[in-house]
């Protein structure tokens, strides 16, 4: 099969683009569409023709009470967060790379839709979603904020780079839209003595946004930005304080340089360890399981593809076919 | 549920002959520790559905497995699922039987797989400050070995002490602490499993690149895959804790204060809201001397409180008049909201004087500290007897579920208003979220006879499940799907019905794994 039966076979549904062809459908029925003609042709999704979700960029209303709003793949995560923070609300502390993504790349990739919530858990962005499968069904899974009605669907999705069906629709968690900054400056004795004292805080709920880490003199310094409601950082702030000085922290005053660089997920030992070998760190979504750090750490990148470390089997539950592109 | 088989106790049905058959086989698989003498296929043959106690009361018993195995190793479980598979010959999982769905029933019969021999709780690693422990642990005995070493896991179901860190993932159990801890699926780092296929599962703690595995066998009820063991997040155990309890005019004050909770930021570790019959009978309980550890023989604030205090008033046969009753109690309003803080003693101040000024602004009446603690102290309160509900002819039953905070409301009053000919209702709301919270409803009626009552007692199930998601809430929070909640899953699932085909026949490729469960 050829680029030119392809694009006949896809029609209208198709775009011809500088880096070959490209689909961009405004509706799942479209993408379904799509899908039933990449199987028919014996053609993949990502090999043979790329998928825009350019055109899946509608926003719908806040659900004021429960503060979940339903957004297309396609919106960016900026431009999501601009339409929250117009109605008093905001999709929480997010990296600055996850907020240049769409929705739907921040789901399906490596970030795997993550955010951190109070307590220093991970929990996806999205309460449900929308997504197309291989077989042209169209999926939708259960607004709740959580569940026990069998195994978690939303997974199949989350962090599966659209290979076993591809997000078109979220229902998406925000919370109230921050209204006070505070920056939080200590030293601490040693990198162990750092990372404990974040994890400790953590755990209690206190919500840090961001976190520059260095070594100098011997000493962690530590920049941390809170973020929130007044009330909320006032408590989080005098919380953090309380439990510096039995780890032996003090205030500092050093104030620290942002870093830049790509994103990685880190293991909090693995941040420790970098802080031991003397290295500069910015944590971002800070929890208990993991953080996403800028500087040198060893872990996870979040900007290419590769290959699963597990759940490759599903491919072959799912898409047989590779319709929707086969192993990343 | 009209259609699921039953035996009289006193004579069950023979293990079938083909799988007597295998029955060699099976043995060796497990070193011997196989059985099919009665009292032990009995023992098996039903968890806590008051559907099953109703069926003892009858003198009869759901359908019971062939077999009882008690394998120690995650080879011997793959052993004895090779067997079974070339069989084909059912394997139900079995924790220690709390669930309250039949989500261990033995519908097809086959070989009920006791999972208690896995039984290690390794070292605390303080680094990464989790624990890997095997899935026949029971709940109380892994929080008292960890608090012996500063550490809790936060997990607090009120079956605690008859059920196993196993079975909570196989359902995606809750504890009361929820709002401060999570739910079981949020404090695992990895499980490992035995699938249908025979093959070892073993999911990477984060990070890791692909979908999470662990969060599409959690929750299976054993459809997929048997646990072997999980690693699971742990905290430092709580300095101190705070307790408030409000009164508010509506239980409608009473949502929206915990609703402003947690958008405020707080995180109560425990917030109930009962409506207003329940506060009127549990919710004006005496001092109670501070906490204390109850033992699990007593019974459950439905058991001990409600219905005592019911019976005391009503004869059985006065269920029958639900509507009555539930007209009743639509007179009242007061909503009682209990909330406790946990954790550092200083953020637990603050955080309760945060949340009485949201609870003041809403008219909520402080009503001190004593309504918590009472609650704390009685909060294992389990029944291991059958319910003199049930035994007076009558029969109490529990629906959990949730909803976002836009539909709590609306869910609350439609179940109730559906149920009302059928059984008389209470509802607290609990295991609260950023976007919704969990409802959890009693159910309480009677019938003329057995029969009528069953009838009754299906009847309800369906009206309730139906109005629930039609309002939009979810068919279960906690408690799980089983045998109970099949249909409603199904009916709710969609196209998702089909993803869920996709994953039984890739990890049970030949469906042996505890049939007639999420309608699997």
């Amino acid at each position: 099969m050829s680029a030119a039966e392809l694009r006949h076979a896809l029609g209208p549904l198709c775009i011809d683009g500088p880096d070959g062809l490209w689909v961009s459908p405004g509706s799942e029925r479209a993408l379904v569409d799509v899908v039933n003609v990449l199987k028919a042709q014996g053609a993949q999704l990502h090999r043979d023709v790329r998928l825009s979700r350019a055109a899946l960029v509608r926003v719908g209303a806040l659900q004021p009470q429960s503060g979940i709003i339903e957004a297309q793949a396609g919106v960016t995560l900026s431009s999501l967060e601009a339409a929250l923070q117009a109605q008093g609300q905001s999709l929480g502390s997010l990296s600055p790379a996850a907020l240049r993504l769409t929705l739907g790349e921040f789901l399906e990739g490596p970030y795997a839709g993550l955010r951190s919530v109070a307590g220093g858990r991970l929990e996806p962005l999205s309460m449900a979603l929308t997504a197309v499968m291989a077989d042209g069904r169209v999926v939708q899974t259960h607004g709740s904020p959580r569940s026990a009605t069998g195994p978690d669907l939303n997974a199949l999705f989350l962090g599966a780079q659209s290979r076993l069906g591809v997000v078109t629709q979220a229902l998406v968690r925000s919370v109230p839209r921050a209204d006070h900054r505070e920056l939080l400056r200590v030293s601490l004795p040693t990198a162990q003595a750092t990372v404990d004292w974040l994890l400790d805080c953590l755990a209690e709920g206190c919500s840090v946004a961001a976190a520059r880490l260095s070594v100098s003199s011997g000493r962690v310094q530590a920049e941390l930005e809170l973020s929130g409601l007044l009330a909320a950082v006032q408590r989080d702030a005098r919380h953090l304080q309380r439990r510096l000085e039995p780890l032996g922290g003090r205030p500092s005053g050093t104030v620290a340089e942002p870093l830049a660089g790509p994103e990685c997920e880190a293991t909090w030992p693995a941040v420790t360890q970098a802080l031991m070998a003397g290295h500069r760190l910015e944590l971002f979504r800070l929890a208990q399981a993991s953080v996403v750090a800028v500087g040198e750490v060893v872990g996870q990148s979040l900007h290419a593809e590769g290959p699963w470390q597990q759940g490759g089997e599903l491919l072959v539950a799912f898409d047989a076919a590779r319709a929707l592109g086969g192993s990343p | 549920m009209s259609e699921l088989r039953s035996s009289p106790v006193a004579v069950l049905p023979e293990t079938r002959a083909p799988w007597l058959l295998a029955e060699a086989d099976l043995k060796a698989s497990v070193g011997g520790r196989l059985s099919r003498v009665d009292h032990d296929r009995l023992s098996y043959s039903r968890d806590m559905w008051p559907l099953g106690l109703m069926l003892i009361r009858q003198g009869r018993s759901p359908t019971p497995p062939d077999f009882v195995a008690w394998p120690g190793t995650e080879a011997e479980v793959a052993a004895l699922l090779g067997v079974a598979r070339a069989r084909k010959i059912p394997v139900i999982p079995f924790g220690a039987g709390s669930g309250v769905c039949g989500g261990t029933w033995a519908v097809e019969g086959g070989v009920a797989i006791d999972c208690k021999r896995f039984d290690a709780i390794g070292e605390v690693d303080s680094e990464r400050r989790s624990v890997e422990v095997g899935a026949g642990v029971v709940g109380e005995t892994l929080e008292r070995r960890l608090n012996a070493h500063g550490w809790t896991l936060g997990h607090f179901p009120s079956s605690i002490y008859m059920s196993t860190v196993g079975g909570w993932l196989a359902a995606r159990s809750a504890g009361q602490l929820s709002s401060r801890y999570g739910k079981i699926e949020d404090m695992v780092l990895s499980v490992r499993a035995v699938t249908g296929a025979g093959q070892l599962v073993q999911t990477p703690e984060r990070p890791f690149r692909g979908p999470d595995l662990a969060q599409l066998l959690i929750g299976s009820e054993g459809t997929l895959a048997l646990f072997t063991s999980a690693r699971l997040r742990v905290h430092r155990l709580p300095e101190a804790r705070a307790f408030g309890a409000f009164d508010f005019r509506s239980v409608a004050d009473g949502l929206e204060a915990i609703r402003q909770l947690f958008r405020a930021g707080l995180r109560p570790a425990v917030t109930r809201l009962y409506d207003p019959f329940d506060t009127a009978l549990v919710g004006n309980e005496g001092h109670h001397g501070g906490a204390k550890a109850v033992p699990p023989s007593r019974r459950t604030t439905l058991d001990k409180q409600v219905l005592p205090a019911l019976w005391r008033v009503l004869a059985p046969q006065a269920f029958a008049l639900t509507g009555l009753l539930n007209k009743a109690s639509g007179l009242l309003k007061k909503s009682r909201l209990i909330l406790m803080f946990e954790g550092e003693r200083q953020r637990g101040v603050e955080e309760l004087a945060a949340a009485e000024a949201i609870c003041s602004n809403l008219s909520g009446q402080n009503r001190g500290p004593q309504p918590g603690e009472h609650w704390l102290a009685g909060r294992y309160d389990v029944s291991f007897r059958m319910s003199k509900v049930i035994e007076g002819g009558a029969w109490a039953d529990t629906m959990e579920v949730a909803a976002p905070w836009d539909k709590v409301l609306e869910v609350y009053q439609a179940v109730r208003q559906a149920v009302s000919p059928h059984a008389f209702v209470l509802c607290h709301f609990s295991h609260a979220y950023l976007e919704g919270c969990s409802l959890y409803f009693s159910f309480v009626s009677s019938a003329g006879d057995e029969r009528a009552q069953q009838t009754r007692y299906e009847t309800m199930w369906k009206v309730a499940l139906s109005a629930a998601v039609r309002a939009g809430a979810n068919v279960s929070h906690h408690h799980g799907v089983g045998v109970l909640k099949a249909r409603a899953l199904q009916d709710s699932l969609g196209e998702g019905r089909q993803a869920l085909k996709s994953l039984k026949a890739l990890f049970d490729p030949d469906g042996i794994m505890n049939p007639g469960k999420l309608g699997l």
